[in-house]
This record gives C-alpha cells, sequence and structure tokens, in this order.
C-alpha cells in the first residue's frame, strides 16, 4: 500500500462547478433584462428615430405596400416574423404612429387622441404607407440589413429616415434605470430649424403638441433632463356662469379632464354645478358654475387642483452605438440633419454610380455597332475567341471611357440582338449618351453642392407636406396660481375655547368660519401665545383661545393689537404687530414670556385699523388717574417678537373698546404684468395706481364696454382690453366710434355711473366700432380727413374734445364728429390739467418683524406717543 | 477471502444489506439527486463517513480532520484512534457491527446502529478503508460493497487514524457532481457544534473558537444585528441568539448530537417554548409570542443520549428524553434557558432594553396588520378551499414518514406558456404547479401587508404554507420555472425578491431553485439533443452533421408536454439560489429593485449587453 495522503492536500481542484451566489444571478438577470429593455424595447435610436417595434412596423408595411389599404391584423402578423412579441402589444404600438398622423395612412376607427376612444379592433381597421413615409423613411439601397431573430428573414438596422422624426412624433419610453420622453415637435418648425443648421445658423425648438393646448416652455432646458414644461387647457368664460374648455393639455384626455375635475369637486377644492362634453372634431367642455362662484377664481382653481394644467418633464434619451445617450431636442435635431445629408449623399453617390455605368455600356454598345465590331466575330469559332476579337475591335476606340472593359461588358455586348444592330439610330444612341452626361453633371453638381442640396430636399418636403402642420399650441408664460386663494372653503372650523381644541369636526363646539382642507389656522391664546398649524379634524393649540382664524401667508395688512401684562404681577405693555412668516406647530410667545402673563386685550385687524380703548385700573395706594383713553393709532407697527410700549406698572382692572378704528396702512400699489395678463403685488410690470379699500380699477374692451372691478391678483383679462387704469369717478371717459347705422363718427364723454356693472357704451349696431377712447382729463384728436375725388384733401383738423361735447349720460349717443370723410383720427398729448388732489389718509407704515432695541420706559399715560424712527419698509402687500 | 468457501446462512445475509441498500437507497440516505440540492444522497454519503471521524474527535483522538474531493472521489482522513485492524472490513461491510454498541463514550453520538458506512460501501462502484494504529495499517477495499482487495502492513510510519475514500456509484446517483457550496456548509456546521476541531477541506482550513455564535455570526450581517449575539453554553446544550433588523420571519439553526436537524423537532419546539416562557417572565408582561420570536435569529445545539429521528435521515428529532437519568427535553430546554437566559437580561440591561423595543415594534407592526387580517383569513379561508393558482401534489414535505417528502417539489410557472405542460408531464405525487399570471409585482420596499393583499403573494404563500413559519413547508423544492428570455428573467427577479423580502429562510435552507430549461433542440431523423448552453449547442450539431434541424426556444410554451418531462424528471436541472456573504440581502435589493439611482444608471450603462445579429451581405 503506498501512502496518497497527498491528494487529500491538493487544492486545484476544478471539477467541481461553483454555484452562481445570488447576488452573482441578480447582477446577470438584472443586466439581461436591463439592457434588453433599454436597448430593444423602450428607447428609440437617434438614426431613425424608431424603437425596434416602430421600425418593424414600418419593414413590415414596406413589405406589403402595394398602394392597397391593408388589415392592421395582418401587418401585425407580418411584423412577428421580425419582432417575436405578442400581437396585442405591436398592434398598440401600431396605432400609436397612425394616431399621430405622419407616416401612416389610416381607414378606420383608429381611436380619438382628445377624448381617448380607442381604436377599433386590428381586424377591422386598415393603414397603409402615408406619401410622406414613402418619401423619407424608405430606401433598400442605403439601409444596412441585419438577420431577423430566427434568421430566416433581414430587416433594417436603421430605416434611412431623412427627416427628425423622432422630434416630430415624440416618444416615451420607461426602462430599467433610465427612461425617456420627447416632446413632439412642429413639423415646419423642425424643417425650418435644419435649413437653419445647414445653414450654420442658431436656432431653438419648442414642442407643440397635437392636442393643442397652452404651454410655458420657459424651463423646457432644451428637453434635456431637469427641464420642465407646463401645459395648460384653453379655459375661456363664455358666459357669467360657464367656462368652456376648448383645448386640452398634451397628456389629458376629455375624459381624463372631465375626471380630474369632478374629483376635485368632489373633495371641494372646486364648486361646479355641472359639466358636460360637447366634444366633436373639437374640443368643446362646458362647465356650469353655479350662481356666486367667480369664473375667474374658478379658472385658477382648475389650474391649481385639476388636469387643465399639468407639468411635463422632458428626459432626451436615445440610442446611439448602443448606449443610451441623454441628449437635448437641438442635438438631435443636428445629428438628424447631418445624418440626412449623409443619406443623401449615398444616395446621390449611388445613383451616379448607375448613370455612369449607364453611359458606360451606352458608349460601348455605340462603338460596338457603329464601328460594326460585331463582324469580327464571324471567324472567330470558340467562346474565348469572340471575347478577344471584340475586345481588340473595340480597343482603338474606347479611350474616352472611364472604366477599363471587363468580360461581363463584352459579354452583354454579344447579347444585343440583331434587330437592335440593324435598327440603330446613331443620333438617338448620342442622343441618350448625351442625356446621361447631363444627369451625371448634375448629380456631380449636387454632390459637390451637397448642403445647397440637402436644403432645396427640406425645402421641397416643407412645400409638400408642410400644409395643415402649422403651430398648435400657443407658448404663453404662465403665472404661478396660489392655491389657497382659489380653494374652495369647503369645510368650516370650529373651536373650543376653553379646552383649546380647533378642528373640522369638533361641530358641538364654537364656529370659527369656512375653510378649505389646505389652509392654515392661526390661534392665539390668553397666556400671549401664538401658533400657525394646518387645518385638521382636531388639534390641541393650547387652552383658553382668544382668537383663531384663517392664517394668509405674507399677509402684512391684518394687524394684531395687543395690551398684555408681563408675568403674574408686571408691568403692561402696548403693541402692534403684523404676523408674517412663521414655522408651522411651533409656539411663539407675544409676551416677553414671563410666567403668568396674560392678555388683557385683543384685537385682530384685517386693514390695519386702530381703534380707541379705555383702560381702567384697579384702586389702589395713591393713583390719581384711574382710567383714560388710549388710541392704537399713536403705537407704531413693530415685529411680533417686540416688547411694546408700556402702559402702566399698576395693576389694570379691565379695558374696553371706546371707539372703532379706521385703517392706519398706506394705499397697497398694483402692478398689471402683460405677459402673464395678471395683476400682482410684486412690482411687475406697469403701475396701475395705489389702492385703498374701495378703490376699483377702470376697464375698457375693444369691443365697447366699460366696467370698473376690484383689483384682486385672480382676475383675468380678455384679450380685447384696451384700457386699464385706476379708476377716478370723477374723471369722464371720452370716445370717439363709428356708428354702424348712421355710417358716421360720433364723440361722447361720459361717467361710470353703475359701478358694478358692465356696460356698452357705443351703438350695438353690428358695424359699429369704438374708434379712439381716452380716459385723459382733456384729449386732444386729429382728424384727418379722406380725400375726396376732384377735390383737394382736407387739412387736418385738431379738436379739444373737452370743448366738443360736455359731459352726458353713458347711453347718450354723442355729438357727431364731422361730416366730412375721415381717413384716419389720431389722438394727441392731451392738454395739461391738474386734476384734484386726493386727499389721503393716514399714512402709516409697517414695519416688519423688527426687534425693538430701545427701551421706552415713557409712559403713554403723559398723552404723549413714543416716536420711533420709521424704517422704510416700502410696500405693504395686498393680501 | 475465505468467506466464499465458508458458504453458510451468514454470507446469504450479508450479500442481503448491500443488495437492500442499492434497491432502496432512501431508507439508509434520503434521496438520491445529483447534487444540486444540499440534502442530495451524496452529501448523505460524506457525512456518514464524516461522522464517524467526528465521533473520534469527540473522544478526544484527533484533532484534525482532512477531506478531499477529486473529481468523484471523496476522502476522509482522521487521526483518530483507527478501527481496531481486524476488523476493519466487518466495520464496513456488516451490518450491525460497530463499536457504539457498548461503548458508553459513544452515547451521544448520531451514528449509533452501524448503518452509515456500510451504505456508504454498498452505494459506491469504489470504497476504500484504511487504518493505522500501533504503526501497523490494514487496509481494504470494496466495489459496490464488493471486497475486492484486502491489505495489511506490519509496520508503517503514518500517523494512526483512518482513511476513507470512496467514489459514488454512477449506477445509482446519475450524473451526480459535488458542490463545493454544500460542502463547505456542512463542514462548517461540523466546526461549529465541535469546537476546537480543525477541518481541512482540499487545502482549506475550517475552525471555529466560539462554535456556535460563530454559525449565526455567518449566517447574519453584523449591520443586521440588533444586538451582539447572545452566547449560552452547558452541559449538553448551546444557544445563540439574536434579533435581526430588517427580517420578518423566525430564523433556527438546530443540531442534536452534531446532526443539522434542518426540520426541527421536539428540541427546536422546546427552545422556541422556553424563548417566549422566559422573556415574558422576565419583563413581567405577557407579550404575543410571535412578537417575541419575531426576526429571531438563533442556533440551539443538544446532545441526547440515543435519539430518536422521525427518519433515517435525521432531518426531525422525535425523542422526548434526554436519557441517562435527565428530565425530558423540553424540561432540560426550558430549565437551562429559562436560567441562563435570565441571568444575562439582567446583567445586560441594554441588550433587555434592545428586545423589548423590538418586541413592542414587532406588537405594532401586528396590530396595523390586523386589519389586513381579516382579509388574510378571509382570502387563507378561500385558499383553503382551494387555491385556484395551485395544482398541488399527493405526497408534501412533511410527510416525514413518506420516503419521497424530500422530493416534493413546486414548479412557480410564468403564465400559460408553461403550466399547462408542466401539468401534464409532471409526476402527480411529488410535482406541483403553482402558475402566475404576467409579472409578480415588485414588493422591494413594501411592507408585509403586501403578501395579504396581492392575491398571487397570498396564494403563493398559502401554497407553501409559510405564513407563521417554515416549519410547515409543503415542498422541499420551490422552482422557479420562467422563460429563458429577458422577461423570465424579470420574472426571476422579482419573485427572488419576494422571498429575499419576506422569506429569506427559504432560501437560506436551500430551498428555491431555477429550473433550467433547453436553449435549443438539435434533432435530425435518428436523435433529438436538447441543448442548455450555446457549447452544448455546438457539440450537438457537430454530432448530428450534416444538417440538423436547430430549434432555439424562446418560451417554455414552445415545448410540448412529452418534451417536458425529461425536463423535470430524472435528468431535471436546478439552478440552487444560495446567498452571498458579501453583500447584504437588504444592500442587493435596494441596489437592483429600489428607486433609479445614478450609480445604478452608470452601472447598466457601464456593462450594457450588447447582442448583435451578423449583417448580411445579400
Amino acid at each position: 500500500m503506498i501512502e496518497d495522503n497527498d491528494d487529500i492536500l491538493n487544492t486545484n481542484d476544478d471539477n467541481q462547478d461553483t454555484i452562481t451566489r445570488v447576488t452573482g444571478m441578480y447582477k446577470d438577470w438584472f443586466l439581461d433584462y436591463a439592457s434588453y429593455v433599454i436597448l430593444e424595447r423602450a428607447v428609440p435610436a437617434i438614426e431613425d428615430g424608431f424603437k425596434p417595434v416602430q421600425r418593424r412596423i414600418m419593414h413590415s408595411m414596406k413589405d406589403l405596400d402595394d398602394g392597397r389599404y391593408n388589415k392592421v391584423a395582418n401587418i401585425v402578423g407580418h411584423t412577428m416574423q421580425y419582432h417575436p412579441h405578442g400581437d396585442a402589444s405591436i398592434a398598440d404600438a401600431m396605432v400609436q404612429i397612425g394616431q399621430k398622423d405622419l407616416l401612416i395612412d389610416t381607414q378606420g376607427n383608429w381611436g380619438n387622441i382628445l377624448t381617448g376612444d380607442r381604436a377599433a379592433a386590428s381586424r377591422y381597421i386598415e393603414a397603409r404607407l402615408s406619401k410622406f413615409a414613402l418619401d423619407v423613411v424608405y430606401n433598400p439601397k442605403i439601409t444596412e440589413w441585419q438577420a431577423s431573430y430566427d434568421g430566416r428573414r433581414k430587416e433594417p438596422v436603421n430605416l434611412p429616415v431623412m427627416f427628425p422624426l423622432l422630434l416630430a412624433q415624440g416618444g416615451e419610453g420607461i426602462a430599467v434605470g433610465l427612461s425617456t420622453k420627447i416632446l413632439p415637435h412642429n413639423f415646419i418648425e423642425l424643417i425650418d430649424a435644419s435649413i437653419k443648421h445647414l445653414k450654420g445658423k442658431r436656432f431653438t425648438l419648442l414642442p407643440d403638441f397635437p392636442t393643442a393646448g397652452i404651454a410655458d416652455f420657459t424651463n423646457y432646458n432644451d428637453g434635456l433632463r431637469g427641464g420642465k414644461v407646463r401645459v395648460r387647457a384653453k379655459i375661456s368664460q363664455l358666459n357669467k356662469n360657464t367656462l368652456v374648455i376648448t383645448e386640452i393639455p398634451f397628456g389629458a384626455t376629455t375624459s381624463s379632464l372631465i375626471d380630474s375635475i369632478l374629483k376635485a369637486n368632489d373633495k371641494g377644492k372646486i364648486k361646479i354645478k355641472k359639466i358636460e362634453d360637447n366634444t366633436a372634431a373639437e374640443v368643446e367642455i362646458l362647465i356650469h358654475l353655479p350662481s356666486g362662484i367667480s369664473p375667474d377664481k374658478t379658472i385658477d382653481a382648475l389650474y391649481a387642483f385639476t388636469n387643465c394644467e399639468n407639468s411635463i418633464s422632458p428626459l432626451g434619451c436615445v440610442i446611439e452605438d448602443n448606449k443610451p445617450l441623454f441628449i437635448g431636442v437641438s442635438e438631435m435635431l443636428r445629428s438628424s440633419t447631418d445624418n440626412t445629408v449623409q443619406l443623401l449623399k449615398s444616395e446621390l453617390e449611388i445613383k451616379l454610380r448607375e448613370l455612369e455605368e449607364q453611359w458606360h455600356f451606352a458608349s460601348l454598345e455605340r462603338i460596338f455597332i457603329e464601328k460594326r465590331i460585331y463582324r469580327d466575330i464571324e471567324e472567330e469559332e470558340t467562346w474565348d475567341g469572340v471575347i478577344n476579337a471584340i475586345d481588340k475591335g473595340l480597343k482603338p476606340h474606347i479611350k474616352h471611357l472611364k472604366r477599363e472593359i471587363t468580360v461581363d461588358d463584352i459579354t452583354r455586348l454579344t447579347e444585343i440582338r440583331i434587330k437592335r444592330i440593324s435598327k440603330f439610330d446613331i443620333d438617338k444612341a448620342q442622343q441618350k449618351i448625351d442625356a446621361l452626361e447631363d444627369q451625371i453633371a448634375e448629380v456631380k453638381h449636387h454632390l459637390a453642392n451637397l448642403i445647397v442640396y440637402a436644403i432645396a430636399y427640406f425645402t421641397r418636403l416643407k412645400k409638400e407636406y408642410g400644409k395643415g402642420r402649422e403651430r398648435k399650441t400657443e407658448i404663453r408664460i404662465f403665472d404661478d396660481v396660489d392655491a389657497t386663494k382659489v380653494v374652495m372653503r369647503n369645510t368650516k372650523l370650529y373651536v373650543n375655547r376653553d379646552e383649546g381644541f380647533i378642528g373640522t369636526s369638533l361641530r358641538r363646539d364654537e364656529y370659527v368660519c369656512d375653510c378649505s382642507d389646505i389652509d392654515d389656522v392661526i390661534v392665539f391664546t390668553k397666556e400671549g401665545k401664538m401658533m400657525v398649524t394646518k387645518v385638521d379634524s382636531k388639534t390641541f393649540v393650547g387652552k383658553n383661545i382668544i382668537h383663531v382664524a384663517v392664517f394668509k401667508k405674507k399677509d402684512k395688512r391684518t394687524i394684531y393689537n395687543l395690551i398684555y401684562r408681563d408675568g403674574s404681577r408686571g408691568a403692561s405693555y402696548i403693541k402692534r404687530f403684523a404676523v408674517t412668516g412663521v414655522t408651522r406647530d411651533r409656539e411663539y410667545d407675544l409676551t416677553k414670556g414671563s410666567k403668568g402673563s396674560v392678555v388683557w386685550y385683543f384685537s385682530a385687524n384685517p386693514n390695519g385699523e386702530a381703534e380707541v380703548v379705555t383702560v381702567y385700573l384697579r384702586q389702589s395706594g395713591s393713583i390719581k388717574k384711574l382710567k383714560w383713553d388710549l388710541d392704537f393709532a399713536d403705537i407704531l407697527i413693530k415685529g411680533r417678537v417686540s416688547k411694546g410700549n408700556l402702559v402702566t406698572k399698576y395693576s389694570i382692572k379691565r379695558i374696553e373698546l371706546k371707539e372703532k378704528g379706521v385703517s392706519t396702512l398706506k394705499p397697497r400699489k398694483i402692478w398689471f404684468d402683460d405677459t402673464v395678463q395678471r395683476l400682482n403685488v410684486d412690482g411687475r410690470g406697469e403701475l396701475v395706481g395705489e389702492f385703498r379699500g374701495e378703490d376699483r380699477i377702470l376697464i375698457i374692451t375693444q369691443s365697447g364696454t366699460v366696467k370698473t372691478i376690484i383689483p384682486e391678483i385672480t382676475t383675468r383679462f380678455g384679450d380685447d382690453m384696451i384700457a386699464l387704469e385706476k379708476w377716478i369717478p370723477k374723471k369722464p371717459i371720452s370716445a370717439i366710434y363709428f356708428d354702424g347705422d348712421k355710417e358716421r363718427y360720433y364723440v361722447k364723454r361720459f361717467l361710470i355711473e353703475n359701478e358694478s356693472k358692465e356696460e356698452t357704451f357705443i351703438s350695438d349696431h353690428q358695424k359699429s366700432q369704438l374708434e379712439i377712447v381716452s380716459t385723459d382729463w382733456k384729449p386732444m384728436v386729429e382728424i384727418v380727413f379722406a380725400k375726396e375725388r376732384g377735390k383737394d384733401r382736407k387739412d387736418n383738423l385738431e379738436v379739444n374734445l373737452e370743448e366738443f361735447i360736455a359731459v352726458k349720460g353713458i347711453n347718450a349717443l354723442g355729438n357727431q364728429l364731422t361730416k366730412d370723410k375721415i381717413n384716419q383720427i389720431n389722438l394727441l398729448e392731451p392738454l395739461p390739467y391738474n386734476p384734484p388732489k386726493e386727499v389721503p389718509a393716514d399714512e402709516i407704515e409697517v414695519v416688519d418683524e423688527q426687534v425693538v432695541k430701545e427701551e421706552n420706559t415713557k409712559s403713554s399715560t403723559n398723552g404723549e406717543a413714543p416716536h420711533f424712527d420709521i424704517d422704510e419698509e416700502g410696500q405693504i402687500t395686498l393680501f | 477471502m475465505s468467506q466464499q468457501s465458508n458458504y453458510t446462512e451468514d454470507n446469504i445475509r450479508s450479500l442481503d444489506w448491500k443488495e437492500h441498500i442499492r434497491m432502496r437507497p432512501g431508507m439508509y440516505i434520503g434521496k438520491l439527486g445529483d447534487g444540486s440540492s444540499p440534502d442530495d444522497g451524496i452529501y448523505i454519503l460524506i457525512k456518514e463517513v464524516l461522522d464517524n471521524s467526528i465521533d473520534e474527535f469527540v473522544m478526544g483522538a484527533g484533532k484534525t480532520i482532512e477531506v478531499s474531493i477529486q473529481g468523484n472521489k471523496v476522502t476522509v482522513r482522521d487521526f483518530g484512534r483507527g478501527i481496531p485492524l481486524g476488523k476493519v472490513v466487518d466495520v464496513v461491510s456488516k451490518m450491525n457491527t460497530g463499536g457504539k454498541y457498548d461503548s458508553k463514550a459513544f452515547k451521544k453520538s448520531v451514528g449509533l446502529n452501524g448503518v452509515g458506512t456500510k451504505a456508504v460501501n454498498a452505494l459506491s462502484s469504489f470504497f476504500r478503508v484504511e487504518s493505522t494504529r500501533d504503526s501497523k495499517s490494514a487496509s481494504a477495499e470494496f466495489e459496490q460493497g464488493n471486497l475486492t482487495n484486502q491489505d495489511f502492513l506490519e509496520e508503517t510510519s503514518r500517523r494512526k487514524g483512518t482513511k476513507v475514500s470512496f467514489i459514488p456509484d454512477e449506477g445509482i446517483f446519475k450524473k451526480y457532481k459535488y458542490r463545493n457550496e454544500y460542502i463547505v456548509k456542512m463542514l462548517k456546521n461540523y466546526v461549529y457544534l465541535n469546537t476546537g476541531l480543525t477541518i481541512i477541506f482540499n487545502g482549506e482550513k475550517y475552525f471555529s473558537k466560539n462554535g456556535l455564535k460563530d454559525l449565526l455570526q455567518e449566517n447574519i450581517n453584523e449591520s443586521d444585528m440588533l444586538y451582539p449575539i447572545i452566547h449560552l453554553k452547558g452541559e449538553d446544550i448551546e444557544v445563540a441568539l439574536t434579533h435581526s433588523k430588517t427580517q420578518y420571519s423566525e430564523e433556527y439553526h438546530s443540531f442534536v448530537n452534531g446532526q443539522n436537524t434542518t426540520q426541527g423537532g421536539t428540541h427546536l419546539s422546546a427552545y422556541r417554548e422556553a424563548l417566549v416562557k422566559t422573556i415574558r417572565e422576565f419583563y413581567g408582561k405577557s407579550y404575543e409570542a410571535s412578537d417575541i420570536r419575531k426576526s429571531i435569529v438563533s442556533a440551539v445545539s443538544i446532545k441526547v443520549m440515543e435519539p430518536v429521528f422521525e427518519s433515517q435521515t435525521k432531518t426531525k428529532l422525535g425523542s422526548t428524553d434526554m436519557g441517562g437519568g435527565l428530565p425530558t427535553v423540553r424540561t432540560f430546554i426550558n430549565d437551562f434557558v429559562k436560567r441562563q437566559l435570565d441571568n444575562f437580561l439582567h446583567k445586560n440591561p441594554e441588550h433587555a432594553e434592545k428586545i423589548q423595543r423590538k418586541i413592542l415594534q414587532a406588537e405594532k407592526e401586528r396590530k396595523e396588520l390586523s386589519g389586513i387580517r381579516k382579509l388574510a383569513k378571509d382570502r387563507a379561508k378561500k385558499a383553503n378551499l382551494h387555491n385556484k393558482k395551485l395544482r398541488d401534489c399527493r405526497v408534501h414535505f412533511g410527510d416525514t414518514k413518506n420516503e419521497r417528502n424530500l422530493e416534493t417539489t413546486l414548479f412557480i410557472t410564468e403564465g400559460d406558456s408553461a403550466s399547462g405542460s408542466i401539468t401534464k408531464s409532471r409526476d402527480v405525487n411529488t410535482q406541483a404547479v403553482f402558475s402566475l399570471k404576467g409579472k409578480p409585482l415588485n414588493c422591494y420596499g413594501l411592507s408585509k401587508k403586501i403578501v395579504y393583499e396581492n392575491e398571487e403573494f397570498n396564494l403563493l404563500q398559502a401554497a407553501l404554507n409559510i405564513e407563521e413559519s417554515l416549519e410547515d413547508l409543503r415542498y422541499n423544492n420551490v422552482v422557479i420555472a420562467t422563460d429563458a428570455d429577458v422577461d423570465g428573467m424579470h420574472i426571476r427577479l422579482l419573485l427572488i425578491t419576494f422571498f429575499l423580502q419576506f422569506f429569506p429562510e427559504i432560501i437560506k435552507e436551500g430551498h428555491l431553485y431555477i429550473l433550467q430549461t433547453p436553449l435549443f433542440r438539435v434533432r435530425n431523423k435518428k436523435e433529438t439533443i436538447y441543448c442548455y448552453s450555446e457549447e452544448e449547442r455546438r457539440n450537438a450539431i457537430e454530432k448530428l452533421k450534416p444538417k440538423p434541424e436547430i430549434t432555439r426556444f424562446k418560451g417554455l410554451g414552445e415545448i410540448s408536454p412529452d418534451e417536458f418531462k425529461y425536463f423535470i424528471g430524472d435528468d431535471i436541472r436546478l439552478d440552487p439560489i444560495m446567498l452571498d456573504e458579501n453583500m447584504s440581502i437588504e444592500e442587493l435589493l435596494s441596489f437592483y429593485m429600489g428607486k433609479n439611482t445614478p450609480t445604478r444608471q452608470e452601472f447598466i450603462i457601464n456593462n450594457l449587453k450588447v447582442e448583435l445579429d451578423l449583417v448580411e451581405d445579400n
């Protein structure tokens, strides 16, 4: 026996399979799946813009193309020879291409992108390639081919698409680890951009959606990751109680839109009476509103709470060289255009080669017959002999040919029929050769001027297929809708003051106000604490609530007036403050925070009113004055944390309200922002004026209506508005209008009598139209007369409207301007006039959240209001 | 070889034992298998041989055991006392012969009845035993249990001990192949349970200093432990436990006399009971048992005198008594845990606090689930009546009396493409089919609620019967049978995610497999070959020249039922799913199944697999 222990120690043993651990399996499978989905399913190729299934559908359609319609089911079946997957997914992909209305000429019910209706079953509907598809998508000569999955057929690696198809149609796909979302663009704009690129100019591309709508592309970011596009439905006001949606945003259908509106209505975010879908060829959704609901606000609310506004995040990802590539739409367009140029070049080169080949043989044939070389072969007995004889016979005549003569050429010559030789027409042959030479020259010219050729190509595409493909989506810049301002107050807020609860479920307790579920609530307690919290069914905020209200963010106009005692025996202070920014659910001390502090007096003043109160002291010791009045108007508005001014060191018995106060705030300034067609208080756009509580805005439209409204930032303005300004009730409006009935120009001046009513001030004949309107005190106009035949043109006439006609009622017809024919009326600089001065109210600035550094110990009992320097804090906001 | 001339009744009986073992191997070594499963017969053979060496170690003889596997040849060498030289042949070939019948030292060993090595001998095409003691050596060689050679050395320089080599018989174990992973796992269990023992496997050393503590450390990621492992040791008992931060279910590793009782038994139920009792008494609160044990990861090992198992494979303990004048198994474990764990918790309040928090959290989660439970109950009732996704088989894993219980298999199939064929071609005794519809949900990051809410998962859970624990698992093998295409890969990922997330122990204990199906069929008029890889395909084409017909199987739907028989019959090819120590489950799942991350995107883009068909010239 031999000791063979060493085999035990033999370590390098490869016989056993090692088991792939689960991590390895995950890696393998995950990469298999991810690679497949990325490369073969979800992401389009940069070259032709197709995903594999789309490319295979297009290829199959070309296979089957005979100019007639084919059943979609048949095409799908044919596609399965290339695409080994379910038929349903292929049919869906095909319907999607068909609905884009570019490549497929459809027959039957292909569904409706507006309503979301599905297409009929694939056995019913039919399809053939559109002219455009046949024109730009195919050319087998310049297509690179690969074997199909089972090796039985060949399919294109990429189709030679000579158009930025991907950008025109858009594309979307969710793969593993990455996704792509390319928005559709406008056909004509794409061609224009391609041409610009060819000319070496810069271009920008913005999406255009087949569903039209309005879109804000400010953050489009060239379609790269991180970009954002906001799309909105086109909503307008049909009448006072009806809104109409005429265009839907991209990504929505009328059904989904209505569903989202109903959902918002159910949740109480908006309030509508009825919604109807009257969509036919065009979208029309009617939204009936209950009376008393502001249509303007509802439009905003629709944008804020329903799919009427959508945000789309584009993410350009395409496959290039079997790798996903994240690029922007401009890059895609450049790549596509460059690719098109290359394809055009190969096309031309192939054509050139063919022409040259034709020319070569035609020339040979001519020599062969003209020089009677066919006779040389009569003596020859062998095939080689024949070839040699012809070769020899041709030799002297072929110096001008472009290439050597091959045996194939000669073989072809031997196949010429006798009939052809006998009927040979030398002139005709030469003509043919000349024609070929012309064509060759032309192709060569194109090749030499490839860019020009490409531009001509794109121009032709635009001319042939651009009709009816104008931009549909309106480009706008949106203002932000503040959800809390337009939301419906759909629940009720209650408070249990003693126990310290607020909430929407405390139905047995004290009712506070209506609120919405996204509102915040501000609460003050007897201890001088304040808190802001979100509306909930029941929240504990602290015992002894003295004030509770819906909290408006950044509200500088609501001023809280407060008198408190510091600590259980301390002095009492008075302060006025606004609450603007606070952290939710955090307790703030309005007193100095000493234990036992208590609020003597509190009032919340939505417009910064300052009241007069009477302070009564408790009788003690030698105090002489036990009662005096205190005017809050004397107290500066400071920050929430300021200590306030000393009222008294002594113990207060009670404080009573003596006299209600008036607003102490500066009027607010309002601007009109033309880009978003909205009012604002943030200084954007043009200053309209300074407004106090009851001040109104005057709006005059081109259609001859006038109205005044209370300025609110939710107000929407129609497109035909021609004047918007602060309304001064005593200032007359001067207008010149053309009366359709009498066919004359009239002048009138009037004041607005019904401030809440919209009125028409021109006659309601169909042809009546407003010529000039002025809100100046003393407007001047210049009349340019028409030149009448045979007469000299009358000199221009200047008219002072104030002198021309007195201020009359709004319904007055006015005075006829002139009997002569008028060519044009121009508004001139008004005459100077000093309007009566407005009497301003007390102006007090709000000092926001300013910490008081200076100790003021002077008691207001002295009758002197403490004085601080007013900090230039600027604008007090509207809300 | 004098036996042949002495033709007596005894001889007839000794022929009998070989024949009997070879005829009914299942009685001795459980199932046969090809080595793809850790409980396949070929591993049991190693165990049987190794057990004897371990017993030597336990006796204090030989601190090292060397194991090597060269191809199919297994060699086990110990440095124990060696088999008495005169009895070398008898011990391995005579039934009911052994040294453990009268020696008290062997009382707490597993191999008592002296069957093990004989079974190995009978089932090996080559078997060699060599014993060395007192500088003398004896050896014997067998073939299928028949003695072919015998040798005796009067003088040798070899160290004392026994060396056994064998090659499992290919006639019995068809196309088998040893998997190192399983062997390593088995050997590790040995060193955990026998602290101080070194096993050298193919040159690699395995050694454990801390026994069961090391075992747990191996099984659970350090970062996943709620608290450091509690390790308690006593006479005849050793316990280690911790709670997992992420795992939902309980996980136990139980051993009796060094034997891994994968199906538990009396000792495990006693241990679980003891845990609950001790913890309840420690905190003075009657927590729900399931809350206490939720997420527990624990190992328990006891030594029982003359243990009784519920089957020859010894995976479930049946003994109720410890033997040797000791109390019952239950009382013994209970007393130990009560005293030791209680003491430990008193001494380590931070452990106690963490455990309590875990229990409270479990309680909270359970109550959250209670709303769902009603739905679950309804569903369970319905599934009990009839599980509409399941076509069941007759035998189940829990039927320990049935010798085929280890063969029980559940095929989880993808949609209609395969379930029909598998149903038609299956062995209804042991093979069940569960068919999924479409892709299952990606349950990464979801709570266990989803197992109740999602009908498919719920029915799968019901089919496997693993809601409470793995104890009542109904199938030994759970096989995912998806198409070999990319969507099939995706379904595998999703299903394994489901198991990893909610039932990782089904993978840890090696019940989950992937069914390999052929990618190609190559055939000519005479022969058909199914190929599982590109290489096999090339070989087959070469073999069936000229012009074989090649079909590529894209989905299981393309395989007809009569073909399927081959793929799920004796020649079934299974890839076991095994965890990896390098990466925790959480990391794995969050990377592959979690949200898109830039890292993952980069990983995909850098590792894209591109498959290009050749571009034809014409």
